[in-house]
């Protein structure tokens, strides 16, 4: 039987790494809406899919960088923000990343 | 308003930043900081003291920790176990690349001055000389690096203390001074 902590943090660990893969599937989800980092953050949030920034925002740009997502700079409420939304190959790839993620749901309900 | 505790924070994170993107990478983070000071302020009706500022930015973890993430290429240096990280790397080519360039001149100039006065010399007493201090320099730097970096990530938290870059130059200047090194 393993010690409590080192069960704690070898959960810790795995848990990171399978939520770890779906953090691109969310992100691209969540910004069907265009919006900004922090709004971002808040959405993924509160839908119980909190990540830090020093993951979020180098993920939206490595995105960008793909093609995923485009990107502008825009004033709002007198201060600019970098605004972030879905680009048209974003949204075909969310939409074949959406189906693998549901296959693999099935075949693991199958397992368990 | 212009928070100093922010902008101190903002100047460490460029210094370790892909300089081509220094400057956005920066202009967004300051934003979203901003943006999650102002929500904190809201909530408790009064502007945050500079102790709870740094409280915020502590919990964003440190900054050359954070510039690392952006950085692509997550280059180490590894002799079996890891040696430096990829946080530190781009300082250690940095000193690496300084002190092996000042060696060679210093060795350069050295063998000059003995061929000008007539002292007989030969090419394999150059080469193996050179090699030697090169390895040398080599040797030294990489320890002393090894070193900060076994003590780094045992104590992540200190950089706060440490306070690195307490100068009054702004963020846009430690970017600019990325773009140069990397012309030079």
């Amino acid at each position: 039987m393993m010690h409590g902590a080192n069960h704690f943090e070898l959960f810790e660990n795995l848990r990171l790494e399978l939520r770890r893969g779906s953090l691109v599937l969310a992100v691209l989800a969540a910004l069907k809406k265009e919006q900004y980092g922090y709004t971002l953050r808040k959405t993924l949030e509160e839908q119980g899919m909190a990540i830090d920034e020093g993951t979020l925002y180098p993920l939206l740009r490595r995105l960008e960088s793909q093609g995923l997502l485009a990107s502008e700079w825009r004033e709002e409420e007198k201060r600019n923000k970098r605004f972030y939304r879905l680009s048209a190959d974003g949204k075909a790839i969310l939409k074949q990343l959406l189906g693998e993620w549901e296959s693999i749901n099935e075949s693991l309900r199958g397992l368990v | 308003m212009t928070r100093v505790p922010l902008e101190r924070y903002l100047k460490n994170v460029a210094t370790g930043l892909p300089e081509t993107q220094c400057e956005d990478i920066v202009r967004e983070l300051r934003e979203d900081i901003q943006s999650e000071m102002e929500d904190k302020e809201r909530a408790l009706g009064r502007a945050l003291s500079d102790t709870e500022q740094m409280m915020v930015l502590k919990s964003r973890g440190n900054p050359f920790v954070l510039a690392a993430h952006y950085r692509q290429d997550d280059r180490s240096v590894a002799f079996g176990r890891r040696l430096i990280g990829p946080v530190l790397f781009p300082f250690y080519a940095k000193v690496l690349s300084f002190n092996l360039g000042l060696t060679a001149v210093v060795i350069g100039t050295i063998f000059l001055v003995l061929g000008l006065s007539g002292q007989k010399l030969s090419v394999s007493s150059i080469f193996s000389t050179c090699l030697l201090q090169l390895l040398i320099q080599f040797a030294i730097v990489t320890f002393i690096f090894t070193l900060v970096d076994g003590d780094a990530s045992k104590n992540v938290d200190r950089w706060i203390s440490l306070g690195v870059h307490q100068s009054s130059a702004s963020v846009s200047v430690a970017c600019s001074l990325r773009a140069i090194e990397k012309q030079t």
